[in-house]
């Protein structure tokens, strides 16, 4: 069976209190988000999440046979990020990496890629979601826009922190929501989406993951771009299922929240906690299933690495325009010898 | 055949903001001044060598001086050597005229710094990895400062000190780009720029040129005044990278230099009665102290604040108030040196006079890319 | 790992890969080159070293004035890099600071080294190591040290 050897969440120091936010363009709205730094990027994200999946792994990069990388923020078309997380970490030669993009849904797109990699060849591999959401000043996002990464290995290790039972797909083709590169997203009817989206999907896809598990599921991560949507779809799962996220401390990260709330309920649960892990967006939903093992070499607090929790507990909050200049790309003017 | 090389006269103009004037006037003007101090024909001006980095990108190549002066069909060669470029065209006019290929060598130095408002800061942009993106002057030398206050309890006021004296000293010279006074408390309060120096610890940015003929003995008895003779020379460079904890708080390149050219010369350094040291920063001349055997390696600090420095001091350090107060102008900061250290020579410093000085040194460092003191040069000169 | 310029060394800038030198233990970063350039061996026999991510301050300085691509105050140090095996020197690197406040530099403190954007080449970024205190030395002094369970909060 497929396991998750390791996971691990990156979030950025710097945080933007919501109230300043609603202090600019009235509003009230509680929470904090996370801006990235001005040289932090959906890449230098990846990498710093990527090391601690490994890390809790106890794998070197060098041991990975393949690299997915998801993004819906990457500022570039072409260049990618797997490659690079993938190097970084010393993955090089026969390593196979993927980039998924083009919908949030792209983070459970990586982790099936992951999923039947492994199944297929026995391999590591080692799967990364990482964004960085832009920000229009006064849109109803703007306070909600965060900034993360996360990341999982995938092996097919029996003592693994995690065992996977099922990637379970429900494609609708509807599309509400949508976004043009470097734009805030258009919600459309969030009645319609509510109705034709979500509330349709994904009961649906949450049960077909959970065919095989053992458990009823007791916590759910669900990565939504608005919090009413996901606790909505989380009171769509049978039984009575804790919903663990970091929204109010991080915000909407795009496919990095599917890896980061993954991270941090595998920190966080009681081994044998049955779970449910949904990323929605354009077209439809997936879900995944799985059962965190007790005393898990992935899960060992010992671990040299910063916790999902830790890091959350650690932040440095930006004033409001700082908010804005930190996502903006940096003009460099320097001269440049080539 | 070797024979000793001898400084026949110098030309030094006011450094400053010299917004008026361009590269060439301020390169002719340093000319005309050697002319007016010492009574040669062109003719019998027998080579050149010209110091400058050319920031202002005017003046590459001999044929900006021979442009400049009117010396046609002479050799002249241009040096670039960083902050040593000035005191190493001195030191290449020296080898000539000793080795007898040349009787009577010029050595023009000059740098337009003010032509652009940003001066060097634009260098922190420089897109390279590691090798000093995002580090200014300040900061490579200011880093010696935190680190020496840190190992030998060097104080804060006492860096001040090497501004509050070289200011004191530039009030009084005719030639200082800044010409003003400045209290420990003043340094202490100026504009933070790289933490621990702020504004008064930092060389202004100027312009200036300036000039020196170096000749034969018997030029020299027919032209100055007082013989006064290059005693020894020394040059040396250290790459950029060489990480020896010596480097984090000194400048190997100015210990190895100045031990060539004290022995060179057969001086010590407890020979040395005045100096024009490289103080492009306050730390720079604190830790040059210690460099040039001045004092212990550490008592920098006390070696200034206790007034050993001073013009009555033990070593008269910068009385044309240093690169902090009469400017820096790259090029023409070593051969203005030269130039100064020969006026205290030969009596005519005027207000900052040095009594009975017989040894005169002058030093400059240059950095590379990150800061290890990657080239020094030390000229020591004595009146005979 | 992007322009040639910045792909010739990308192993030392993306993996803190580094060289000894096997006449005076010095450590090369980033370049390696055939010479030392401490000892001046020429050619150096080089042996490649891995170097940590987690390094001591030897010197800095909090820059106030710099190009306006850069964000200010920039604090930059002297770091060194020890290396992974703990074995022989360490590399001792220009480094600069990120999400640091000046404040919290000293001689002798430990950082560790942060993948970052450097800069771009044309429009492609450049990517190496910056440095900054370890983040869980940071946990509680600013946020509120909860960690978060709960789905409260919606809007």
């Amino acid at each position: 069976m497929v396991s998750i050897a390791g996971a691990g969440g990156y979030v950025p120091r710097y945080r933007i209190e919501r109230e300043e936010i609603a202090r600019q363009h009235g509003g009230a709205a509680s929470g904090e988000t996370a801006v990235a730094a001005r040289d932090e990027t959906p890449v230098t994200m990846a990498v710093e999440a990527a090391g601690t999946a490994l890390a809790r792994a106890d794998l070197r990069g060098t041991e990975l046979d393949a690299v997915f990388a998801a993004s819906v923020t990457d500022p570039l078309a072409e260049h990618g990020i797997a490659a690079h997380v993938a190097y970084r970490h010393g993955a090089e030669g026969d390593v196979r990496t993927g980039d998924f993009r083009g919908s949030p849904r792209a983070a459970t797109d990586a982790f099936a890629a992951g999923r039947h990699f492994v199944a297929a060849t026995g391999g590591t591999a080692l799967v990364v979601g990482a964004d960085q959401m832009p920000v229009e000043p006064g849109h109803d996002d703007e306070p909600y826009s965060g900034a993360a990464a996360g990341a999982v290995v995938l092996d097919d290790a029996d003592d693994a922190a995690a065992a996977v039972h099922d990637v379970a797909a429900n494609t609708t083709g509807f599309v509400e929501r949508h976004r043009e590169h470097g734009e805030p997203a258009e919600a459309g009817d969030r009645r319609v989406a509510a109705e034709m989206g979500f509330g349709g999907v994904v009961p649906d896809a949450a049960e077909r993951a959970l065919a095989e598990a053992p458990d009823a599921p007791d916590a759910a991560v669900v990565a939504a771009p608005d919090q009413r949507t996901a606790a909505g779809a989380v009171s769509e799962i049978p039984g009575e299922v804790e919903h663990v996220s970091t929204f109010d401390r991080v915000g909407y990260a795009g496919t990095a929240t599917f890896f980061l709330d993954l991270a941090h309920l595998l920190e966080t649960a009681a081994g044998g906690t049955t779970a449910i892990a949904v990323a929605y967006g354009a077209g439809g939903a997936d879900a995944v299933a799985l059962t965190v093992r007790d005393e898990a070499p992935g899960r060992d607090e010992a671990a040299d690495v910063t916790t999902v929790a830790e890091q959350l507990a650690s932040a440095e909050y930006v004033t409001y325009a700082e908010h804005l200049r930190y996502r903006e790309r940096p003009e460099y003017e320097g001269v440049t010898a080539e | 055949m070797t024979r000793d090389a001898y400084v026949l006269g110098r030309g030094m103009i006011d450094f400053g903001e010299r917004y008026e004037d361009s590269f060439d006037d301020l390169l002719e003007e340093a000319y005309l001044a050697l002319l007016d101090d010492v009574n040669v024909g062109s003719d019998e001006i027998d080579a050149a060598w010209y110091g400058t980095l050319d920031v202002a990108d005017e003046g590459m190549s001999g044929a900006a001086v021979a442009h400049a002066t009117g010396l046609f069909e002479t050799p002249i060669t241009q040096v670039v050597n960083a902050c040593a470029t000035g005191s190493d065209a001195v030191r290449n006019a020296v080898l000539a005229v000793e080795s007898g290929q040349v009787d009577c060598a010029l050595v023009i130095g000059a740098e337009k710094m003010r032509d652009t408002a940003e001066g060097l800061i634009s260098l922190a942009a420089e897109k390279r990895v590691w090798r000093g993106r995002g580090v200014t002057m300040p900061a490579f030398f200011g880093m010696r400062a935190t680190r020496h206050m840190e190992e030998y309890g060097t104080t804060r006021e006492q860096i001040a000190e090497v501004s509050v004296k070289n200011h004191r000293h530039g009030s009084m010279y005719p030639h200082a780009h800044y010409k003003f006074e400045c209290s420990v408390d003043d340094v202490l309060s100026s504009t933070t720029i790289s933490e621990p120096l702020n504004l008064y610890d930092c060389c202004p940015v100027t312009d200036g040129a300036a000039a020196v003929l170096i000749g034969t003995e018997d030029l020299a008895r027919e032209h100055a005044p007082e013989l006064v003779r290059v005693a020894g020379t020394g040059l040396s460079s250290d790459s950029f990278v060489r990480g020896n904890d010596a480097s984090l708080t000194h400048f190997p390149a100015t210990r190895d230099a100045s031990s060539r050219a004290y022995e060179a010369s057969g001086y010590g350094p407890e020979d040395v009665d005045v100096a024009e040291v490289h103080d492009c920063f306050s730390i720079t001349e604190l830790v040059t102290y210690e460099d040039l055997g001045f004092c212990e390696v550490g008592d920098g600090g006390r070696f200034v604040a206790e007034g050993r420095a001073d013009l009555d001091g033990e070593v008269a350090v910068n009385p044309s108030g240093g690169l902090l107060a009469k400017g820096h102008p790259i090029g023409a900061t070593g051969v203005a040196q030269v130039a100064e250290i020969y006026e205290q020579l030969i009596g005519q410093a005027g207000d900052v006079q040095v009594d009975g000085v017989e040894v005169g040194l002058q030093h400059n460092i240059g950095v590379g890319r990150n800061a290890t003191g990657s080239v020094s040069c030390v000229n020591v000169l004595e009146r005979v | 790992m992007s322009g040639i310029r910045y792909s010739r060394d990308r192993r030392q800038h993306d993996r803190l890969v580094a060289f000894e030198c096997q006449d005076c233990g010095w450590v090369s970063y980033p370049e390696q080159r055939r010479t030392c350039k401490r000892c001046g061996a020429a050619p150096a026999e080089f042996e490649e070293v891995q170097l940590a991510e987690r390094g001591e301050v030897q010197t800095y300085v909090v820059q106030s004035r710099l190009p306006e691509e850069f964000e200010t105050p920039q604090p930059v140090a002297v770091v060194d890099l020890p290396q992974v095996d703990g074995e022989g020197e360490p590399a001792r690197v220009y480094g600069l600071l990120t999400e640091t406040d000046g404040d919290d530099l000293e001689v002798g403190r430990e950082v560790v080294a942060r993948y970052r954007e450097l800069f771009t080449a044309g429009d492609r970024p450049v990517h190496s190591f910056k440095f900054a205190p370890p983040r869980a030395e940071s946990i509680g002094t600013d946020g509120d040290g909860a960690g978060d369970r709960g789905g409260e909060g919606e809007r």
